[in-house]
């Protein structure tokens, strides 16, 4: 473990996926000062959430000599500041290095002007797109005509040779592995509760708490990794996406598996990324980075197996049944004329099954079509026979009384 | 082919030791309006079910304390998708798990007689009367073989294609011979069994439970019984490595739908409600908004890989070793579904090496 962040309320404003408590919960004195305390006896970077809700320097004298980020608002003695733009208020006021721009679906439209205005400012802009886990497939369509806008733009800013970064169009270009957001591995967050959570998303919710304070001072950190499967992401190459495991606990209930919109929206970002790479390698630029190769999927849940078939390697399959009375065994059918009588026989079952589910008082009409329906299915039945008569050679064509064992495709005749 | 599973009831008129339902009641018998919306969306939303086929299954509790409801379910599912030209119309099979009690009543019969070509029936029955009867029980402790003895009979000769499920318990470890060779003689020609996936069993457990197979691959030898009798017991494909490249599940959960008696659906009956003791159900939609589809999903990610410990992974014998997706989530510590119980372990290896003696000396019969 490498940070621990300090959430000074669960109101704070959010710079990622969740949605801040609706109630002020700030953190007290002693619940700060044990959490420095822990920082420091374990050597972790500090970062802080919600500095405009509640002023650390009263707290602690020792807070005044910290290094810290501060997330979420401009703190003039942070290390760094990290903003959370709204796409809607107006652009930022002073240079940043970063600062999140964190959209909503109704703001699919807009957010490539907001973006490239706050470009001008700031180094790099990290989209963060809070409400992805209720995009309906539209939404997910328009969102990737956006980023073809987006894209334009990024390539005549790398053409002027502008370094500017857009985590979801330029991240994928430089990194080759998965890229996690360290949530309960390089970082925990401290809530006002005195509790430690994998993130703040967590914090924020109160949901499975990892440890307390006290624990964690005598103790420490565990050294354990999180129990984590990952089978959807294993096989994707979406390594710009940060997988959020809060985000994928509150819509699947399972840590390490995505909801479909995640996927989806990660690989609209992976196709745009590659057709920006692909221009400028056309040109002999970024030869640094690997050329992404084009894939047919969007959703990589595509590339997992199915479930198995249970063992059904009985010790008698390879047997031929017995012949029903009255009947001698011919040959076999190969198994697409199986499987067309097996259809016959199943709609000629079900046909019946239907008649004697309509007693007298159901309607003529409907009475009239089963029937017919039952006539056009023993013609056909009756066709059938007919052509595999003809074909195989074994089956005598005069035999009108013939079985089929749909299971061995087992052709019996009248004896 | 897809399998559509109705809970029409919570309710259950044994009492069996071993139930994995520890939340039986009869306070939630399934409506037939709820059954409608069921089906209607099953058959309006052809693109979400590309599924050739599809096998309808009733279960409960026990599913004969609604025989009319199956009976309307029957009847309007044959009725919307004929009249919708659905593929499923043809090839719709019925599928009912019954304990047996009821089997033989009038209104039971006529729904038998009506759709016998397109319904299939397992009866439980763990074996003779002595062991079936010191699990298998009336919520007043009395055995019920002999309640559902005619019951047997009569299903052998309406069904005799049919299967039944034996599930070994500790208390019936040392009876799987006479259990088995019991349903042959019934007219049971096909065994479906396997030991309880809740146990943690022992090296013990294990020697007993191979002693017993030996002791029925015998009398299925030298009854020259093997080519009209069938046990899952033995079989030729468990007991090797599974190549890494091969990762699919070994349950189905996720790929069957179960619709509760209120109309939300589950990926198994083990994520009901009504089944799990420490942990929270797991829907993955409901009749009225349909799946949803992020609910579902960890459902179609279980790979083999993802939920087995490494010496799941390495074992040399692990082609056939199965485990409960419903037991595993409740005995996680996490509450997560990627999580692999592996109490059967002993009993698996047991069981490769008894198949492998009962095929190398059948070889020999042959």
């Amino acid at each position: 473990m490498r940070t621990l962040i300090l959430m000074l309320d669960t109101s704070a404003d959010s710079f990622c996926y969740y949605e801040p408590s609706k109630n002020a919960d700030p953190m007290e004195q002693d619940v700060f000062e044990a959490g420095l305390q822990l920082a420091k006896q374990n050597h972790l970077d500090i970062h802080v959430i919600g500095c405009q809700h509640v002023d650390c320097y009263q707290y602690h004298e020792s807070a005044r000599d910290l290094s810290f980020i501060c997330i979420g608002h401009h703190h003039p003695h942070a290390r760094l500041s990290v903003p959370v733009v709204n796409p809607l208020a107006s652009p930022l006021p002073r240079k940043h290095e970063v600062a999140i721009l964190r959209l909503y679906r109704e703001q699919i439209d807009s957010w490539v002007e907001s973006w490239w205005s706050m470009s001008q400012t700031c180094t790099r802009c990290v989209v963060v797109l809070a409400d992805v886990h209720l995009w309906s497939s539209e939404d997910i369509e328009a969102y990737a005509i956006t980023l073809e806008k987006a894209g334009a733009l990024l390539k005549s800013a790398y053409s002027a040779d502008k370094s500017i970064q857009l985590n979801i169009l330029s991240d994928l270009m430089a990194i080759t592995q998965a890229n996690d957001c360290g949530a309960g591995i390089d970082h925990l967050t401290l809530a006002p509760d005195g509790q430690l959570y994998l993130c703040p998303g967590f914090a924020a919710k109160k949901l499975s708490p990892v440890g307390s304070l006290e624990q964690f001072l005598a103790y420490g950190p565990s050294s354990e990794r999180l129990p984590v499967s990952f089978p959807v992401c294993d096989v994707c190459d979406c390594f710009h996406c940060r997988r959020c495991i809060y985000l994928n606990y509150i819509t699947t209930l399972e840590l390490g598996i995505p909801s479909w919109q995640q996927c989806a929206v990660a690989h609209q970002e992976r196709e745009q990324t590659r057709l920006i790479l692909n221009h400028f390698h056309a040109d002999r630029k970024f030869i640094e980075y690997p050329a992404i190769h084009e894939i047919e999927y969007s959703d990589p849940i595509e590339l997992l197996p199915a479930a198995s078939s249970s063992e059904a390697d009985l010790y008698d399959a390879d047997n031929i049944p017995e012949a029903p009375p009255g009947h001698r065994f011919v040959g076999r059918l190969i198994k697409s004329d199986c499987h067309s009588i097996h259809q016959i026989t199943r709609r000629s079952r079900a046909l019946h099954a239907l008649s004697a589910s309509y007693p007298a008082d159901a309607s003529i009409t409907m009475h009239k079509r089963i029937s017919d329906a039952i006539k056009e299915n023993l013609e056909t039945k009756n066709q059938w026979w007919a052509s595999i008569a003809k074909r195989y050679t074994w089956v005598p064509c005069n035999v009108q009384t013939w079985h089929v064992d749909f299971d061995s495709r087992a052709v019996f005749v009248a004896l | 082919m897809k399998i559509v599973t109705f809970v029409l009831t919570e309710h259950c008129n044994f009492d069996c030791t071993y139930c994995y339902l520890p939340h039986k009641n009869a306070q939630h018998p399934m409506s037939f309006d709820i059954a409608r919306k069921a089906v209607d969306y099953f058959i309006e939303n052809k693109q979400e079910f590309p599924e050739t086929s599809v096998q309808w299954e009733f279960i409960g509790g026990e599913p004969l304390l609604e025989i009319q409801l199956i009976e309307d379910i029957i009847k309007y599912i044959l009725k919307q998708t004929f009249k919708s030209s659905h593929p499923w119309f043809e090839s719709s099979t019925f599928f009912v798990t019954t304990n047996g009690l009821l089997y033989s009543s009038e209104k039971f019969q006529r729904l038998v007689e009506r759709y016998r070509e397109i319904l299939d029936v397992s009866v439980s029955i763990d074996g003779p009367p002595h062991v079936h009867d010191s699990n298998r029980v009336f919520p007043n402790g009395q055995g019920t073989y002999d309640s559902i003895r005619a019951s047997i009979e009569l299903w052998i000769r309406q069904f005799p294609d049919s299967t039944t499920k034996v599930t070994i318990g500790k208390s019936t470890l040392g009876n799987i011979c006479d259990s088995v060779l019991h349903l042959f003689h019934l007219g049971v020609r096909k065994v479906i069994a396997n030991v309880v996936y809740e146990e943690d069993w022992s090296p013990s457990d294990a020697c007993l439970f191979e002693m017993e197979l030996d002791k029925l691959a015998d009398h299925i030898l030298r009854q020259e019984m093997w080519p009209h009798f069938t046990c899952s017991l033995f079989s030729k494909s468990i007991g090797q490595p599974i190549p890494p490249e091969d990762d699919q599940n070994w349950c189905g959960t996720g790929r069957m739908i179960v619709v509760g008696p209120d109309g939300t659906f589950y990926p198994c009956i083990r994520f009901m409600p009504f089944s799990l003791k420490s942990v929270h159900a797991r829907p993955i939609g409901n009749v009225e908004i349909g799946i949803n589809k992020n609910l579902l999903r960890p459902f179609l990610a279980l790979t083999r890989s993802a939920q087995s410990p490494e010496k799941c992974m390495t074992c040399d014998y692990a082609s056939g070793c199965g485990w409960c997706q419903g037991n595993n989530y409740e005995l996680s510590e996490s509450g997560t579904i990627f999580f692999r119980h592996t109490g059967v372990c002993e009993m698996h290896k047991a069981r490769v090496r008894a198949s492998r003696r009962f095929f190398s000396h059948l070889d020999c019969v042959k």
